[in-house]
């Protein structure tokens, strides 16, 4: 943590907006980071907006073939959640627990059981899943987890109470409270903090995707 | 068809309660069953206000109360409908067919869910009254809606409707009779009964459950009741009217001011109604609230129950002059100037009022009419607001226009014209029945139902649900409190009076859980406020709701219309 403070690197522009993908969503998932895309609503609210990453190129009207929810997960996944699909082909998923929480569940692949992956008591949600990354959050805290390697740890964070926290590369970024609003912090001592909430990170490599005032901001890292 | 029939047995059940307050001298007249009806109606409101003080609106208790009511049937004396009676509902039944597919449809209007069925869900999860600043939509008057709760105790949703229905029929039946009754001709009450089911707005409130036409039947028999001279009837029928809504108010003071009754009996008439509503009013005064709250509008920080400028033709004078002509032909059941229809012929049928302004026997029908129009004039000018009044307006132009029928020239011509300005009176009705059939066949769900069915599947059963700026009452099985009227009004004030601290005030207030409407108003529609008042009444709430829970509350879902967040750490 004392290392992440003292790595604390500023965005080297103020953020800006970016307003071909601001457009009013009848879907609160977006607009969202996807892979090297950004995907983002159209004139009709749904997502049809692609932009590339990183260089943004803007292609619209193009519509989003939504691969199925339904994959037959048992548990079965937490109504209003998302099914978080790692680039080895296992899945992660929020289910809900026994005592009014809930619980992060994992399928290796379609051929395996699934076997729970974080129960118990914590209230486990927000399943998000990057290459070979997992990351969710209990009690507050992020955990993270390579299935590659199978190694985890575990970010302090205080988070999980609006948008899911991003994951790229395995550096993991989260919605934070401060004392008056709600700023976006980084595993790797990145922060931004400015007036008004800023919600819903992604994070691009050195950029960073955020909403604030209905509107998606993009801050550049500084080289 | 359960909720039918269980509807005909309450109604049945009512006429059997309240045949007892008929004065036993008139139990026999064939008018009297619809005076029972309205003496049952009240008198189980009132037993449900004294068994919901007491927190005993249990399902037991309701079937106590019918089978009670029901034995009012066994006795000897009890209740003739008559001929002409029966031969009104059957036209009454016919007419009102195409409600019956509302009636067994899904749940939809936006009344149903945050009054009539969402109100008597939480009485019934209470097991009693609920009001005050958390439920002002439980501080008015629920004489009907404790029916309802009563119905839906017995498990079947479509039983309120299905009552409503019957209601509905009942006036038609008792149209009929009065038509015969008051004016000698039985063409009178079916000329009347098919203008009001040639309107949209009769036509897609018969099949909800709902209150204007329960009122319209409670002001047509006060009218027979003042009339005939029969001060306890009379007093009984405009209590149980105010006790279903106030809007009855406007048509009751026409018939009290010019039907012809003396004046000690006009006294005792309105001596006994008060007695009979003034419980009501007690309740909210020992909660601290005007006794017409929320119609009187809110405590601190003062906030009105409606602003009559966003509705209507316009209220300059030549507005008003111009009136009963848009009310007829520019209005539309989609817009929300009239928001309804009714038939042209209600209008055309008072083209003969010189001919019988100075008749005695005309003078108290035209003076409810007219006061009861002018009441209406003074409000909304939603057309079925001023469906309390109608059949008392149907009626007496009907009965002008009746005697205009001498000869079968004349009769087919009349009916020519009838027939052919039914499709205008039923403007907009075809895509509603359509919409039912869907609704019916799809068991389809009013929009924000995803975020309904996540609290009923994900919270724990004794949550406490905050409903905020959302009308979905009816579908949400949980406790509730605040929930909606128009301009979202609870909502809003909870809010501003809690500013400091709102997601605390609600904890305090003993929610666990918030259903929260994404909300935006329209400057537009409030153009008559200035910017600054609209901006701290309207907007600002909203933005601190929304900064309030991003800081202290946890998103557990977010859908299309509602977002759901747990307050208080469970």
């Amino acid at each position: 943590m004392l290392a992440a403070l003292l790595l604390q690197v500023a965005w080297a522009e103020p953020p800006v907006p970016l307003y071909a993908a601001s457009k009013p969503c009848s879907d609160a998932r977006y607009p969202l980071v996807d892979g090297d895309e950004l995907i983002a609503c159209g004139k009709r609210r749904q997502p049809t907006t692609r932009i590339k990453l990183p260089g943004r190129t803007v292609l619209l009207d193009q519509p989003i073939q939504e691969h199925s929810s339904n994959l037959g997960l048992v548990p079965p996944p937490l109504m209003g959640t998302s099914v978080a699909t790692t680039a080895n082909g296992g899945v992660a998923w929020v289910t809900e627990g026994n005592k009014n929480d809930r619980e992060v569940w994992w399928r290796p692949s379609p051929s395996e059981p699934a076997r729970p992956l974080d129960v118990g008591p914590g209230d486990q949600h927000l399943a998000i899943a990057a290459g070979v990354h997992v990351a969710w959050v209990s009690s507050g805290d992020i955990k993270v987890w390579n299935t590659a390697t199978d190694q985890r740890h575990t970010i302090p964070a205080d988070t999980g109470f609006n948008a899911p926290p991003s994951l790229f590369s395995g550096v993991v970024c989260w919605e934070h409270r401060s004392d008056v609003d709600v700023d976006i912090h980084c595993s790797d001592g990145k922060k931004l903090t400015r007036v008004g909430h800023q919600t819903h990170p992604y994070r691009y490599d050195d950029t960073l995707f955020f909403r604030e005032d209905g509107l998606l901001w993009v801050s550049e890292l500084e080289q | 068809m359960t909720g039918m029939a269980l509807g005909l047995v309450a109604v049945f059940a009512a006429i059997g309660a309240g045949r007892w307050l008929v004065v036993p001298t008139q139990r026999g007249d064939e008018h009297a069953w619809v005076h029972a009806l309205m003496s049952g109606l009240l008198l189980w409101g009132l037993i449900g206000l004294c068994l919901g003080l007491g927190g005993w609106l249990t399902p037991w208790a309701f079937a106590g109360i019918a089978v009670l009511s029901l034995l009012g049937w066994l006795p000897a004396g009890r209740p003739s409908i008559g001929p002409l009676g029966w031969a009104g509902i059957i036209l009454g039944m016919v007419l009102l067919s195409p409600g019956i597919i509302d009636v067994l449809g899904p749940i939809m209007g936006t009344d149903e869910r945050y009054l009539h069925v969402g109100l008597s869900s939480q009485m019934l999860l209470h097991e009693g009254l609920v009001g005050g600043l958390l439920h002002p939509n439980g501080s008015r008057p629920l004489t009907l809606q404790i029916i309802y709760t009563g119905l839906l105790s017995s498990g079947e949703t479509t039983a309120l409707a299905g009552f409503h229905w019957w209601l509905a029929v009942a006036l038609m039946g008792f149209m009929v009779q009065l038509g015969h009754r008051h004016f000698g001709h039985w063409g009178v009450g079916v000329l009347a009964a098919a203008m009001l089911a040639g309107s949209t707005s009769i036509q897609e409130a018969t099949g909800q459950a709902a209150s204007d036409i329960p009122t319209a039947l409670a002001v047509l028999c006060a009218l027979d009741a003042a009339v005939t001279g029969r001060v306890r009837a009379g007093a009984i029928a405009a209590a149980a009217a105010l006790s279903i809504k106030y809007t009855a108010a406007a048509p009751l003071l026409g018939i009290l001011l010019l039907a012809k009754v003396p004046p000690k009996a006009r006294a005792r008439t309105v001596g006994l109604t008060v007695l009979l509503l003034c419980p009501w009013w007690l309740r909210n005064a020992m909660d601290g609230l005007h006794p017409l709250f929320p119609f009187a509008g809110w405590p601190a920080p003062d906030m009105q129950f409606q602003f009559l400028e966003k509705w209507g033709a316009g209220r300059d004078l030549l507005d008003f002059l111009w009136l009963p002509y848009r009310a007829i032909f520019e209005a539309s059941p989609t817009d929300y100037r009239f928001h309804g229809r009714v038939h042209p012929f209600i209008l055309m049928c008072w083209l003969p009022l010189p001919l019988v302004f100075g008749s005695r026997r005309f003078r108290p029908w035209l003076w409810a009419s007219l006061i009861g129009f002018g009441g209406w004039a003074v409000g909304p000018h939603w057309l079925r607001y001023l469906i309390p009044s109608l059949p008392i307006i149907a009626l007496t132009g009907a009965a002008m226009t009746v005697p205009l029928m001498g000869t079968r020239l004349r009769a087919g011509i009349l009916a020519l014209i009838f027939i052919a300005s039914t499709h205008s009176g039923l403007q907009g009705f075809g895509a509603t029945l359509q919409d039912n059939f869907t609704a019916l066949r799809e068991d389809s769900s009013p929009p924000g139902q995803q975020a309904i069915e996540f609290c009923n599947n994900h919270l724990p059963k004794d949550a406490t649900v905050a409903l905020l700026f959302a009308w979905s009452r009816a579908s949400l099985q949980r406790k509730q409190i605040i929930g909606s009227v128009e301009d979202h009004v609870p909502t809003r004030h909870f809010l501003l009076k809690n500013r400091a601290d709102p997601v605390g005030a609600l904890v305090a207030a003993g929610a666990t859980h918030a259903l929260v409407r994404n909300t935006k108003f329209q400057r537009t529609t409030y153009t008559f406020m200035e910017r600054t008042d609209f901006d701290s009444r309207f907007e600002e709430p909203v933005h601190s709701l929304d900064h309030m829970l991003l800081m202290n509350a946890q998103l557990l879902y977010r859908g299309p219309h509602h977002r759901v967040y747990k307050l208080a750490a469970q």
